[in-house]
């Protein structure tokens, strides 16, 4: 990196994904000559993608201009000397080096080197250009620049422009909104989208806040539609990394409503390899926890175990504790399946500070259920459904249907065990239309199940 | 200028922009000869199999203004977009895209108005440096018969599309 200071440089923004994997595909293989112009507005973020592509697996020999190389010699011999295992080159302070003349002589300089550079570079050759300067040297070196094989902006966009009308809420903020201040962030979303704004970034993440809200009230349907919109919008921006998450969201819906094999192929085929090619360790391991999730769904609960382990330390590794935590927890619902009730138990209780101190309140409550969930089956029917009975409120007043739909049939299958058939058959009929909604097949057939049984039993 | 080029400016002269590429317009220029050799230099780099259909081929093919190197240019663009190691329609749209962009870069509210000029057939072909800077840069492309024409993605550009007073 040209910076000591390498840890204070500014992360590389999802927006930019697509044009790094574009020019990954350009770095990739044995190195040839190849001309790429990259624009950046901010030095430090320059930097930082040259770190980036670095990550990827792409380390290139930075080649600052010297004021004095006033003809081609200096440059060419400086490329002639770069060692011979560097697969690309960045040239950097182009912009000033061409100021130094006002620009036109210095153009014509590498307008005329133009065959001399490929034979030197013989590898991708990368032009810094900052606000400008591309300009400048494309009308001033036109043979240099129809040489180009392609164009990157890694420029960030200033100013209050940048700002969206109404930004997205960020994670934490959105799982714990009430349900009414839901509605009404709801109401604002649709408002702005109804004035038909052109499309941007911007509109692409009100549209993905849009499915994640209609998702957590139970409507799938109107989610995925407005996922597919965010997704489109995203790929459109060229955001690919968010384009993806936005897709590891529709599998998940898409395995919860039944299709499993779906969602793993989108995970696996659209998901994982761009992180991986992005080196997006944080991003892979969230998708490799939905794997495992499935997986466990699946049966295939060792392979899931062993997932979620290798996801644990890498989250552990970036010191992402509520992502640990959740891990875990998916862990921990392993082993309750294996019936290893009390290592699940305590691994379940361990969780509930980290994820309370995130302010993660939607998980705390998840996890607290999976502790009820164990004392039910060790028989401590009150216990758990004290526990069930506090946190039925909370969720509702979260407005999330699905967790609410599974902590009643909870309580439903305590009444069930105690004989009290009526109570829990008519939680059972409450639940099902709700449930329906929420298209889960298996949820939905385990409810048809227990209401056949109970009214079997009547 | 030869009696095909004066008869071939005055079919022109009410042209909208991008007609001479509209499938449907009987005043669509005959290129099929040129296409085909398009074609064939595109298939002698790339297998027609990994193109999603002909069509896409033929949409690169339109939006290169005949250029061999802008049309090289674009399947490379369209390759670097591709993620299924597969051309289709859509990653050829966004190479187009990539291009017209690079465009709007270099060109300015006056360019506009002179390649909406030339295009018309309004403009006096006398050298001039802003011409020079618009042939170097290939927004301003010179055929046969010396025939000059915006490239096809210059006039699809906004910037073109907005200057059409006088």
């Amino acid at each position: 990196m040209s910076d000591p200071d390498a840890d204070a440089l500014p992360a590389v923004e999802s927006r930019h994904s697509g044009e790094l994997l574009q020019l990954s595909r350009l770095l990739v293989g044995p190195p040839r000559f190849a001309l790429l112009f990259l624009e950046y507005g901010e030095r430090r973020y320059r930097d930082a993608i040259i770190q980036q592509l670095t990550a990827m697996g792409h380390p290139g020999v930075e080649l600052p201009m010297q004021a004095d190389w006033n003809s081609s010699g200096p440059l060419l011999d400086a490329l002639a000397a770069l060692p011979a295992d560097c697969a690309a080159v960045h040239l950097l302070g182009l912009g000033e080096w061409l100021r130094l003349d006002e620009g036109t002589d210095r153009c014509r300089l590498l307008n005329h080197m133009r065959e001399a550079l490929g034979q030197a570079a013989a590898r991708p050759l990368l032009l810094w250009l900052g606000p400008g300067e591309l300009k400048l040297l494309a009308l001033n070196a036109p043979d240099l620049w129809a040489w180009r094989r392609s164009v990157f902006n890694f420029s960030r966009p200033l100013g209050p422009r940048a700002e969206p009308l109404l930004p997205r809420l960020p994670f934490i903020e959105r799982i714990n909104l009430d349900r009414d201040l839901a509605r009404q962030r709801m109401e604002s979303i649709d408002r702005y989208l109804a004035t038909n704004p052109e499309p941007s970034w911007a509109v692409a993440s009100l549209w993905w806040e849009r499915g994640q809200l209609c998702s957590q009230w139970g409507n799938r349907d109107q989610a995925m539609e407005d996922l597919n919109e965010a997704h489109r919008l995203f790929e459109q921006q060229n955001d690919l990394l968010t384009a993806a998450k936005v897709v590891a969201e529709m599998a998940t819906i898409q395995w919860l409503r039944g299709e499993p094999e779906t969602a793993l192929k989108r995970l696996r085929d659209e998901v994982l390899p761009i992180c991986a090619t992005l080196g997006d360790r944080h991003s892979g391991a969230v998708t490799n926890t939905k794997i495992a999730d499935i997986l466990r769904d699946q049966g295939e609960v060792n392979a899931a175990r062993e997932l979620l382990e290798e996801q644990s330390s890498i989250f552990e590794e970036f010191g992402d504790l509520r992502a640990c935590a959740t891990t875990q927890i998916n862990i921990a619902d392993i082993l309750q399946q294996q019936g290893e009730l009390d290592q699940a138990h305590r691994l379940y209780e361990a969780q509930v500070p980290i994820l309370e101190k995130s302010g993660d309140t939607l998980t705390t409550a998840i996890t607290k259920r999976a502790v009820a969930l164990i004392l039910q089956r060790q028989g401590e029917f009150d216990k758990a459904l004290d526990i069930y009975q506090t946190l039925l409120p909370l969720f509702e007043k979260l407005g999330h249907v699905r967790e609410q739909a599974i902590t009643l049939t909870r309580v439903a299958s305590i009444h069930a065990q105690r004989g009290e058939l009526d109570k829990a058959l008519r939680i059972y009929e409450e639940q099902r239309p709700i449930c329906k909604q929420l298209g889960e097949r298996d949820f939905l057939a385990f409810i048809d199940e227990q209401i056949t049984l109970l009214r079997r039993l009547q | 200028m030869s009696d095909r080029v004066t008869e071939f400016f005055k079919l022109r002269k009410n042209l909208e922009p991008n007609e001479a590429l509209d499938p449907d317009s009987p005043l669509r220029v005959d290129t099929a000869h040129a296409r085909d050799t398009l074609r064939r230099m595109v298939l002698a780099r790339v297998p027609l199999e990994w193109f999603d259909s002909e069509d896409t081929m033929d949409y690169l093919i339109d939006h290169c203004g005949g250029h061999p190197r802008d049309l090289v240019r674009l399947l490379s663009l369209t390759w670097q977009k591709s993620r299924h190691n597969r051309l289709e329609r859509a990653d050829a749209e966004k190479a187009v895209a990539s291009l017209a962009s690079d465009f709007r870069r270099l060109l300015n509210t006056e360019d506009y108005a002179l390649l909406r000029r030339i295009d018309q057939g309004d403009e006096d072909r006398a050298e001039r440096p802003e011409l020079v800077k618009l042939f170097q840069i290939l927004a301003l492309l010179e055929y046969n018969d010396h025939w000059w024409r915006s490239h096809p993605i210059v006039q699809g550009l906004p910037g073109y599309a907005r200057d059409v007073g006088p």
